[in-house]
């Protein structure tokens, strides 16, 4: 309840909310900048490497001459048709631009850019605005500006994030029909005549012939050439998602809280995440940690993170239960 | 691999941990760095700019372009927000001069500090809750750039709880706080608002 008397209170109402511009305008914006982000830190890593190479080549005392051996740079902005629309997270195994060429981590992918994965291939992309798009195994997807992508076969895993709605919204393009993020988690595969679209958190529409079929969390839409859309459950944890945490974009882990490392693992997982006791879930945003988790999947985790704050945790029909460690005084 | 007890970092603090998670290539750094300045810039610009909405969109893009390779350079000896802004400063002036036109009065181009009214002379401004259109509209402008000079967090919850009338569990909730530090961080921004109104005697914020 607000005061009649607080002049605080009075100002604010009487000058209202503020300007925002409008979400085309941010979108825009944020497109362009976050491109220019990605360069700059993609160059700056580059040119630490190079100091890091040429201190040990000092101290080696030796002179080596690199010869180029040809025009192609993986480290470079891949040149597409139109501006940056992603850039690349993680890669798996046999994974290209068409044509044959091989991309490096950090690489910057333009609109009109053409990847591959082979079978035993996979990929991780962000694209501006937040949303991280993950490619299964034979998979051949387009960049669109948009953001979009076009996907010619195989699957696409779209997680727009926690939080607040993006400005934008991502969508999939299939020759069966177009597929649009409203705020989700959710698996787009194409596979011969069959398109699956399953939704693991939040609602994806599905536009097919004039028509949109909202699937909301733990639905599958299923659509065959020439056939009606069908409606099935999909759980939103288990192998269904497997490929997914496979690829998932590493998490740095050094300087976050608990809190922070829980709300990742909770949204690559799935799982819901309980306290056994209050306190834990107090301290959870004021535990910092540190180290790393590269190479481990996010589910395998837990075993290496909670015993560093005294914790363990028990896994039940996909709820994570999280407690103090026998003889342990707590994490403060 | 290690844990330890953090303390609620301030808004400076905060801002130094941004810089520092954006040099790292962080995608959520990026995202809480654009939606944590980006509309205060544009409203910064477009007041500059004749509320031109267009030539906004493309000043401050152009001032975070220039800004993000600079980000080593900040020293936080002033607010994140008040560096971008002289980025944006010198597009506005680099917008006018390509457009050959007269900028705007100097004072609000180079953001010489103006005699601004104190809190209490602006509030005196209610007049017993009767306000005339002139004055209605210097309250807006005045209330609406002190709120942007603010750190983000504290401009977003004074707007949440007094225009649109969130409480402070609606508040928590938004920002993934507990309710004690929600109405701390209100105290704070309370304080903040009226000290950037005039913090010695009618030189504030404006």
């Amino acid at each position: 309840m607000v005061s009649e008397d607080d002049p605080i209170a009075l100002l604010l109402r009487l000058a209202g909310p503020r300007e925002a511009a409008a979400q085309k305008r941010s979108g825009r914006v944020r497109s362009e900048v976050w491109a220019h982000w990605r360069t700059e830190v993609r160059t700056v890593r580059r040119r630490r490497m190079i100091f890091r190479a040429t201190v040990a080549l000092a101290a080696a005392a030796a002179v080596v001459v690199v010869i180029a051996r040809g025009p192609w740079n993986p480290n470079r902005t891949f040149r597409g048709a139109g501006g940056p629309v992603a850039s690349l997270l993680r890669a798996e195994g046999s994974f290209r631009l068409t044509g044959g060429r091989s991309l490096a981590i950090g690489a910057s992918l333009l609109a009109g850019s053409e990847l591959e994965t082979g079978a035993r291939g996979r990929a991780a992309l962000a694209l501006p605005g937040g949303h991280s798009v993950r490619l299964d195994s034979e998979t051949r997807v387009r960049l669109l500006s948009g953001p979009a992508l076009q996907l010619d076969r195989g699957a696409l895993y779209v997680d727009s994030g926690p939080g607040r709605p993006r400005p934008t919204a991502v969508e999939i393009r299939t020759e069966m029909g177009l597929v649009r993020d409203v705020g989700t988690q959710f698996e787009v595969r194409l596979e011969g005549n069959e398109l699956r679209l399953s939704v693991r958190e939040g609602v994806a529409n599905l536009i097919r012939a004039g028509q949109t079929f909202a699937a909301p969390a733990g639905t599958r839409l299923l659509v065959r050439t020439g056939g009606a859309v069908e409606t099935h459950a999909v759980p939103r944890q288990g192998p269904e998602w497997d490929w997914v945490l496979a690829i998932a974009p590493r998490f740095d882990l050094e300087g976050r809280t608990l809190a922070e490392y829980l709300d990742w693992i909770t949204r690559e997982t799935g799982w819901r995440v309980e306290y056994a006791e209050p306190a834990i879930a107090r301290d959870a945003s004021t535990i910092v940690l540190h180290g790393s988790i590269t190479g481990l999947r996010p589910d395998q985790t837990p075993l290496a993170v909670l015993p560093t704050c005294g914790l363990r945790h028990r896994l039940t029909d996909g709820t994570l239960t999280i407690e103090r460690q026998a003889g342990a005084a707590g994490p403060s | 691999m290690s844990a330890k007890r953090g303390a609620v970092p301030d808004p400076a603090q905060d801002d130094r941990e941004l810089v520092k998670r954006m040099l790292a290539g962080r995608e959520q750094a990026f995202e809480e760095f654009f939606d944590g300045h980006f509309s205060r810039l544009y409203r910064f610009a477009l007041a500059r700019l004749g509320h031109d909405a267009d030539a906004a969109e493309e000043v401050v893009q152009a001032a975070l372009c220039k800004a993000i390779p600079a980000l080593r350079s900040w020293r936080g000896e002033a607010t994140l927000f008040t560096w971008l802004c002289t980025f944006c400063r010198h597009e506005i002036s680099r917008h006018y001069r390509r457009q050959e036109s007269e900028p705007r009065p100097a004072g609000l181009i180079e953001g010489v500090p103006r005699t601004g009214p104190t809190f209490d002379s602006l509030v005196a401004m209610l007049d017993g809750g009767v306000v005339d259109e002139v004055r209605r509209r210097e309250i807006v402008r005045l209330v609406q750039l002190t709120l942007d000079s603010l750190p983000a967090k504290y401009g977003d919850v004074l707007e949440w709880k007094y225009i649109h009338g969130l409480s402070v569990a609606e508040i928590a909730a938004r920002l993934k706080m507990g309710s004690k530090a929600v109405e701390s961080l209100l105290t704070r921004a309370r304080q903040a608002f009226r000290d950037a109104v005039a913090p010695s005697g009618g030189s504030g914020a404006w």
